[in-house]
């Protein structure tokens, strides 16, 4: 067997580039997208806005503050869901083993492609130049033994970069870096490492593993392999994603909550998500589970059967808010996740009561204007008022086919 | 206190009341069985605070008092003991021994006054029926109960009355079981229309039902519905809510009469489903002249098909239900000829014995 070697690609100022090629007055100018016309919140900023220091996250009037001659543009979903899939198809054509990973990045194992399309930097220039042709964008391309590697090289140069990382040179690379710049690392658990005396990967990569597994969890081991440069999650090709075994959403809190009707609204958001998901692809579950993460990462989750199988986003919703209603909570959390898992492909049994058909049929129709006009158009009049609080912006997790695991952990 | 018990009867009493006995950790004394010693008799009680069951020993008392102890902890041991008679005494911190023989347990137990107290019963509103009627209205319809906890109106049992009828519904959602008896004189109800049994008491209500002969004293109050045998009591605390108006399902232009053997049709069926798609076992029904194919496919492994002949003589009918639905009824049923009433293969199929209408079974088919 050929040794493995991954491709990561990340898109450019994916959302602002799209619009500079459909708009030739943009081309050159500094821009920002916004999620709608209400939003004021950038979501993508193109290179020549990064030069005055716009960034994601910031408001329009701090946007607007550091590069006055800012130019404001409403995100059009469908022309990035469409780009997207033309940027799969091109990759297509180099290795059948593509993982779409997000709307902007994507995974290609191109192990043993050599024959064909050459060393790994004569396939990965083929690559851009394929995709600056026919589509006039640009990607950073991280060339490494794993995900975890590669994910961190297209980081490393941007925009337009190579970056190939080997098993010869990791170990010299990861000695000096900072943890937060590994794939997975967010800044509170950066944070907690910190407090650990853990900064740099190779810190990491050195510290006692018991210890991590005491402070972190399950995933205390992970921390430590990850520290190393190493990393066995496997590329999972598009269409041969595995039967879903678990339909699941989970979301960090923009800050740590304690009032349970504040968690009760993202379990209802969350139950939506899920049941959507499962009804679109015809899934039900008979398992529901719950999980929340506390902020020191003490994360548990409550799974509970139920006697049939359900994708309705109500039945979702009220067993996980049994789970919750049985818990006390330790703390303020810090993550809700809620799935279903238990998994059968739906059952085609019709409801007895007129009433139980007609909610299967509201479902349906809300489900169908959701998937016409994007999610949550129609929603559960409970989370109307959190989801108000929000952008209007393409979750990351938004993937172009098949039933894909957002993974709770 | 102490007494000295028959370990045969113990053992029955002490059986009885392990159903109920809360696993959950959510109060500790409710894992407990009070005894209570008293004129040479103990009585026992447990409860989950939704179902309270008492019962009573006879045993040679020496000193009255009461006592919780761990309800399956006793139980075991006594099962356990070496001797045919038991001693039981209480000491200083709520302390249990047990000794048989040579064998000498000490338990830890909890006073009694903190045991909740079992619900007042209103002797007046007890009248009596025949354990085998209600036998069989549970056995008929405990099936179709929901045990889906979010659907808590229809994790019971409806019982209902009027001037000549008693009738018991259950339903899951998906199929619904209905069955009247028309001697309703004796059946006691509160003024209100009917009320609904939770699933696990009436099951304990079925258990008491086996183990004695005869005539049973029942009662329904506001809160709660009472059944009394001897000294057994059992007192269930009655549902909340609205069960579904059952009356709008049953199907009434059902005009496509299908009679079919039972035990044939039953024994096709199981045979038929072993090939369903694992988890819901859709099982596909072609009725045609005096023929039903029952077929049933899953991709992985094969299918299966098989003819049963059956009294039919209409138009061909297409119609998918889950199996185990229908063998669930074919089983309950005593008759030997059923009835299978249609519309079209979109609409309820109700079954009844041929012949009878006290049984009422209803089921909503499968998308084909």
């Amino acid at each position: 067997m050929k040794a493995p070697l991954i491709m990561h690609i990340d898109m450019n100022a994916f959302f602002a580039s799209v619009e500079q090629r459909s708009n030739p007055e943009l081309r050159g100018k500094p821009i920002a997208v916004i999620g709608s016309a209400k939003r004021t919140v950038v979501t993508t900023a193109s290179y020549e806005a990064r030069r005055f220091g716009v960034k994601t996250g910031m408001n329009k009037w701090e946007a607007r503050k550091a590069c006055p001659s800012l130019i404001f543009v409403i995100g059009d979903n469908q022309k990035y869901i469409d780009t997207s899939v033309r940027i799969l198809a091109i990759l297509k054509d180099f290795s059948p083993r593509i993982e779409a990973y997000s709307i902007d990045e994507a995974f290609v194992d191109i192990s043993g492609t050599g024959s064909l399309f050459g060393s790994p930097e004569t396939l990965a220039a083929s690559i851009k130049d394929r995709i600056r042709k026919d589509l006039g964008l640009t990607c950073s391309i991280g060339i490494a033994p794993n995900k975890l590697l590669a994910k961190l090289a297209s980081d490393m140069k941007k925009p337009d970069g190579l970056v190939i990382i080997t098993e010869e040179s990791k170990a010299a690379l990861l000695r000096d870096l900072p943890v937060g710049e590994l794939w997975g690392i967010g800044p509170k658990l950066t944070m907690h490492l910190g407090a650990m005396g853990i900064r740099t990967c190779g810190q990491l990569g050195a510290f006692p593993e018991s210890i991590l597994r005491e402070r972190f969890g399950i995933i205390g081991e992970r921390l430590k392999s990850m520290g190393q440069g190493m990393d066995a999650s496997p590329i999972v090709p598009m269409g041969e994603e595995e039967e879903a075994k678990s339909v699941g959403h989970s979301t960090t809190l923009p800050a740590d909550v304690s009032d349970k009707a504040v968690i009760r609204r993202y379990i209802l958001k969350l139950s939506e998500m899920v049941g959507a998901r499962a009804r679109r692809h015809n899934l039900k579950g008979r398992k529901v589970s719950l999980t929340l993460r506390y902020p020191d990462f003490y994360t548990f989750s409550t799974q509970r059967t139920l006697p049939s199988y359900t994708n309705d986003t109500h039945s979702i919703y009220m067993t996980a808010l049994n789970i919750l209603e049985a818990q006390r909570l330790r703390s303020a959390v810090r993550l809700i996740g809620v799935s279903i898992f238990d998994i059968a492909k739906g059952s085609l049994q019709m409801p007895l009561f007129e009433e139980d058909r007609k909610k299967e049929k509201l479902l349906e129709v809300m489900d169908s204007l959701n998937m016409h006009f994007g999610e949550f158009t129609l929603t559960w009049g409970t989370i109307f008022e959190e989801y108000e609080s929000e952008a209007g912006v393409i979750s990351p997790a938004w993937r172009p086919s098949g039933v894909k695991m957002v993974n709770v952990k | 206190m102490k007494f000295t018990i028959d370990k045969g009867n113990f053992i029955k009493v002490l059986q009885r009341i392990q159903g109920i006995v809360e696993k959950r950790n959510t109060m500790p004394i409710l894992a407990n069985v009070l005894i209570e010693a008293n004129n040479n008799r103990i009585n026992i009680m447990a409860t989950d605070l939704e179902v309270f069951i008492k019962d009573s020993a006879l045993a040679q008392v020496s000193e009255n008092g009461s006592i919780t102890i761990n309800a399956r902890k006793v139980f075991e041991i006594v099962k356990e003991l070496p001797s045919d008679t038991i001693d039981f005494s209480t000491g200083k911190d709520d302390k249990v021994s047990l000794k048989a023989g040579k064998a000498k347990f000490n338990i830890m137990g909890l006073p009694s006054k903190d045991f909740p107290a079992f619900p007042a019963i209103d002797e007046s509103r007890l009248q009596t029926i025949e354990s085998d009627i209600l036998k069989d209205m549970i056995d008929k319809t405990s099936f179709a109960v929901s045990t889906d906890e979010t659907r808590y109106n229809i994790n019971g049992f409806l019982l209902e009355k009027d001037d000549t009828t008693i009738r018991m519904v259950a339903t899951d959602g998906h199929r619904l079981a209905l069955i009247e008896k028309k001697d309703g004189k004796n059946m006691p109800t509160e003024e209100k229309e009917g009320v609904l049994l939770p699933r696990k008491g009436v099951m304990e209500m079925r258990k008491l039902l086996d183990e004695k002969e005869g005539n049973f004293q029942l009662g329904i109050s506001q809160k709660s519905a009472i059944m009394k045998k001897d000294n057994a009591v059992i007192s269930v605390r009655l549902l909340e809510g609205e069960f579904p108006d059952y009356k709008k399902v049953i199907p009434k232009d059902n005009d496509k009469d299908v009679v079919a053997d039972k035990a044939m049709l039953l024994s096709s069926l199981k045979r038929v489903s072993i090939l369903s798609t694992d988890k819901i076992k859709g099982v596909k029904f072609c009725f045609s002249d005096a023929k039903l194919t029952v077929s049933s496919s899953s991709p992985d492994i094969g299918e299966a098909t098989e003819e049963v002949d059956i009294d039919y003589n209409r138009e061909d009918i297409e119609i998918a239900f889950n199996a185990r639905y229908f063998i669930d009824m074919l089983e309950a049923l005593k008759e030997d000829k059923v009835r299978i009433s249609l519309k079209d293969s979109l609409s309820p199929g109700l079954l009844r014995p041929d012949g009878s209408m006290d049984y009422t079974y209803i089921i909503m088919p499968m998308r084909l």
